[in-house]
């Protein structure tokens, strides 16, 4: 633990825990809505921050995807000392390292993924990131290179348009801890990862739900498919109608929590929150 | 329309997953451990529960949680019941 970890947990009632992991560059603050919506419903709730994470872009670049597994096993063995049944949720490279996780570790209940991206390749994304992504891959980790960073574009992946306002305005950035530029070098990882979840996909037997959003201005749904053609086990893809890449913070952040609690066994709720819709 | 500071306090600790013990009226809200998605969330829930719309973009001249409070109290007081 360093002293930016923003690492958090909430105590459930379930018997049931859920290690809610943030995506490359993020920080467990982007996971607060989500980890409350679960805690509601009676989870347990661990939310690492990931290794490198919550610092800057040369903390980051000196870790690898293994590194911030890592982190997500920490949380998973802390879970399973406090409750009978262990689930991971993740956006982006979280939903990755979920799905990595219950590869290695068959007692993990199920995972699900949000916006699970092999590529950038997103209607936002294939103007600039597309055209350069064939030469600019092989060389992503070199010296030098690997330290060129990018700035997400707006809109940021956001559809709400409060939340995107406030992406645009806010000082310190929307969530605390979160970087605003992504390193080549961790995009390279991010590369490995998802290569890495194909190969392992035939171990993953476990239930995995995975959500992404139809109009996703990062990732297109094609990265979706091909998730659920990677995965042994049963996989329930829904695509998510009006809602751009941060589907846990978007404007379906009510349905996607209520699917994901669900999905991990909770009770029905009553009506939903505001704004939601039954997600697909 | 009627707010008090303990509720809209309820409802930051809350948003936030800040210990609502922490939360000092003469702290910046980032150093409680509040951050700007943490916020909108807050108005949100505002506009659920007394249908009143505030924009974020209001808040962040103000530089201690106690400024915020006191213009959300008015804001929310401010509005037609």
């Amino acid at each position: 633990m360093t002293k930016f970890d923003r690492g958090f947990a909430l105590r459930g009632t379930l018997g049931k825990g859920v290690v809610l992991v943030h995506g490359l560059t993020g920080a467990p603050g982007e996971m607060k809505y989500l980890a409350r919506q679960l805690h509601r419903r009676g989870f347990h709730v661990r939310t690492p921050q990931l290794a490198g994470h919550g610092a800057d872009a040369r903390a980051l670049l000196r870790t690898t995807w293994r590194d911030w597994l890592d982190s997500v096993q920490g949380a998973f063995e802390a879970l399973r000392r406090e409750v009978d049944e262990v689930f991971a949720a993740g956006i982006c490279v979280g939903g990755a390292l979920g799905l990595a996780l219950a590869a290695e570790r068959p007692e993990l209940a199920g995972v699900a993924v949000y916006s699970m991206t092999f590529r950038y390749d997103g209607w936002n994304m294939r103007r600039w990131y597309s055209a350069a992504a064939p030469w600019l891959e092989p060389i992503a980790n070199l010296p030098l290179v690997r330290r060129i960073s990018f700035r997400e574009p707006y809109p940021f992946g956001l559809k709400d348009e409060k939340l995107r306002e406030a992406a645009q305005k806010a000082a310190g950035g929307l969530i605390e801890g979160a970087l605003e530029r992504l390193p080549l070098g961790a995009m390279y990882q991010m590369h490995r990862l998802g290569q890495h979840v194909e190969q392992v996909g035939a171990r993953v037997s476990q239930p995995v739900l995975i959500l992404h959003a139809r109009e996703d201005d990062m990732s297109d749904p094609r990265n979706a498919l091909r998730l659920r053609a990677a995965l042994a086990g049963p996989v329930e893809l829904r695509l998510v109608e009006d809602s751009y890449h941060m589907l846990h913070v978007d404007k379906q952040r009510d349905a996607v929590a209520d699917t994901t609690a669900l999905f991990f066994g909770a009770a029905e709720a009553g009506a939903l929150r505001r704004r939601a819709r039954p997600p697909g | 329309m009627e707010a008090t500071e303990n509720e809209l306090l309820d409802i930051i600790a809350t948003e936030a997953i800040v210990e609502r013990s922490t939360l000092r009226r003469d702290a910046p809200l980032a150093d409680l451990g509040i951050q700007s998605l943490d916020v909108v969330s807050v108005l949100f829930e505002i506009e659920e529960r007394w249908g009143v719309t505030i924009d974020e973009e209001d808040l962040p001249l103000m530089a201690n949680l106690g400024q915020v409070l006191d213009y959300l109290v008015a804001r929310i007081d401010a509005a037609p019941a």
